[in-house]
């Protein structure tokens, strides 16, 4: 399976947004059935350390997105809570409206459809709280980039069929050690049948210019992810800016799980290090975002090399699977 | 024969119908009506404890607390409110009974026939505000739309979890949640819970092994220390509730988000289990309940 990126960007019609959703069928590669297995061994091998480290009945560690692309404090995503950042009521607002426009097909009054959408998943009151916060310019402004905002997403966003069986807010965790460490996700869409034999599913992440870190290594956090818990890869990942009415989508390799690996284990020895982090488990699905990760220079950034731990072997997570088969 | 499931196995939708409906290991419940003694002489007695008038339900999450924390007492209580995530078992529920009746052959066109369809019967509802249709009656356009994602999601997740046309004759997707109400305290009710309620392939023959009932349980996030004795209550009730000979034989409990199963072979050890769980959870909770008040009262 293991093969090259391909990197497309698009900026033309629905109709080419569709075309680089869906790929080429005949090109989706195999669905390796010992992929899932390798990788969840591999995870568990280099978590076990970390959980027996953890002291007993502390809560459960919970790595997501933000953790692994390397988030800042300053870039967390919406999570509804108190003291938002315009990003975030950006985002909180235009990810509710394209979930309606996968839903329904349309968007009626952007900012309105927007609060009432919110108010019904338990993050309206902090937003209206903000939007009351501001002044009537302010807000006539956010108005208005929003109107703009929702009529170019209608215009560049495909209408799916419904035999791609669309899902939008789907929770993906992955409990490790005997769920003393969690990985945990939220992919904005999900796009495609359970695999039977190819791979068959597409995750779609709408941005909003909110989501901090770098958003290729989210996204290949979030397939890692799909991977484990299906048991088949997905076929590629998408990001769809709604700012912007582009999608840029890329195959999933079996390197690149590889490498996200490496990447999460990597994280979280530095997590482990920092002593920071730590968060209830998540048994349930929470309605709102898991809280808000801790500080972390982006991977790769000095401060990120200098902690790396020596039973995480960076360069060869090919050799890596490749003993494992053996 | 105890099912197993390969975790290499795809599509997880085959590999988990086959373990919902393979052939039943024996007859399993003969313990069950001195389990329903034990368990109705046991509430009998705790009913006292109970204030006069109040009711009391036992469902997976009070079994879930109970057993997580038995000195807890009871979880503060909120008056029920629908939100997206209130509504969405309901709408997606029914869409999925839909497309297996064939009536829609896809979730998200179920759920949208589905919210229709209970808008459309709220307007004759005079006077029952709190019903599911009459709140999407009132929604804006946005809230609605909110709603019928959240019911899609959660449509699709158990659509895709069974591999439909393998199902026997006379499985029912969701159907009433089946009620017990102890015959010495008819104040505490058991409720037992599950998304598809279907029936085993026959055995060998021998006494027992003949079809019997098999229910799968849809679960959010990942399964616990709780979640076998959760997936037994609705095993439980069903014990207790249907005439013997009906007996389930499994319980299977599915958590997409993490796509893990548990497959709970339903047997004498196991009811007798679950209604000591039962009990316990209603000593706790009457027992916090008792605390709290004390606490409130200084």
């Amino acid at each position: 399976m293991a093969g090259t990126d391909t990197h497309r960007r698009e900026e033309t019609s629905a109709a080419a947004l569709l075309e680089v959703l869906r790929g080429e069928p005949a090109r989706r590669p195999r669905v390796d059935p010992g992929l899932a297995g390798g990788l969840r061994e591999w995870l568990e091998d280099e978590m076990a350390p970390v959980a027996a480290g953890r002291p007993a009945g502390s809560p459960a560690l919970t790595v997501d997105r933000r953790l692994v692309a390397g988030a800042t404090a300053a870039e967390e995503p919406p999570g509804g809570g108190p003291g938002l950042r315009l990003n975030q009521v950006r985002g909180l607002l235009l990810g509710t409206l394209f979930r309606q426009l996968v839903t329904t097909g349309r968007i009626g009054h952007p900012l309105e459809d927007a609060l009432a959408g919110l108010s019904v998943t338990g993050r309206g009151e902090a937003v209206s709280a903000f939007l009351a916060s501001r002044s009537a310019a302010e807000r006539s402004r956010l108005r208005r980039e929003l109107a703009d905002q929702a009529a170019r997403m209608a215009r560049r966003w495909p209408s799916l069929t419904p035999f791609w069986l669309p899902r939008t807010g789907e929770h993906l965790t992955v409990p490790l050690a005997g769920g003393r460490i969690v990985l945990s996700g939220l992919v904005d869409l999900l796009i495609g049948a359970p695999a039977n034999g190819r791979a068959s599913v597409c995750l779609v992440e709408v941005s909003a210019g909110t989501h901090g870190g770098d958003r290729r290594l989210g996204l290949r956090f979030l397939a890692l992810l799909e991977t484990l818990r299906s048991g088949a890869a997905p076929a590629r990942v998408a990001t769809f800016d709604a700012m912007a009415g582009e999608l840029e989508a890329e195959e999933v390799t079996e390197t690149a799980l590889c490498q996200t690996v490496d990447l999460v284990v990597h994280q979280v020895h530095r997590t482990r290090q920092a002593g920071h982090r730590t968060a209830p488990a998540h048994r349930g699905e929470a309605g709102d975002p898991p809280p808000p990760s801790a500080p972390s220079p982006s991977p790769g950034s000095p401060a990120s090399s200098a902690s790396q731990t020596p039973e995480t072997d960076r360069r060869s997570p090919g050799r890596r699977m490749e003993r494992r088969a053996a | 024969m105890r099912p197993v499931l390969s975790p290499m196995r795809l599509p997880k939708a085959r590999t988990l119908t086959e373990a919902l409906t393979a052939p039943a290991d024996g007859p399993g419940g003969e313990l069950v009506p001195a389990v329903a003694v034990r368990l109705t002489e046991a509430l009998g007695r705790l009913e006292n404890q109970l204030p006069g008038g109040d009711r009391l339900r036992v469902d997976e999450y009070l079994l879930a607390t109970a057993v997580e924390d038995p000195r807890a007492g009871p979880p503060p209580s909120e008056p029920f409110r629908w939100s997206a995530r209130t509504a969405r078992r309901s709408i997606g529920i029914a869409a999925v009974r839909a497309c297996h009746h064939g009536l829609h052959r896809t979730p998200a066109e179920a759920v949208a026939g589905v919210l229709e369809q209970l808008v459309e019967d709220s307007r004759g509802e005079a006077g029952r505000g709190g019903s599911l249709g009459r709140w999407l009656a009132g929604l804006p356009t946005g809230a609605r739309a909110a709603v019928q994602a959240e019911a899609v999601t959660w449509a699709t997740r158990l659509h895709v979890s069974l591999d439909w046309g393998a199902l026997p004759h006379g499985t029912v997707v969701g159907g009433r949640d089946q009620w017990w109400d102890c015959p010495w305290a008819r104040r505490i009710g058991l409720r037992g819970r599950a998304e598809v309620r279907t029936w085993t392939a026959d055995g060998t023959g021998g006494p027992g092994t003949g079809r019997r009932p098999a229910l799968f349980c849809l679960r959010p996030g990942m399964p616990g220390p709780t979640s076998r004795t959760e997936l037994a209550l609705p095993a439980l009730v069903s014990s207790l509730v249907v005439p013997a000979g009906a007996l389930p034989a499994r319980v299977v409990g599915w958590w997409p988000s993490c796509g893990r199963a548990v497959v709970l072979e339903v047997d004498g050890e196991v009811l007798a289990r679950a209604a000591a769980s039962v009990v316990a959870a209603v000593t706790g909770h009457l027992d916090g309940r008792s605390v709290r008040e004390a606490a409130v009262s200084r």
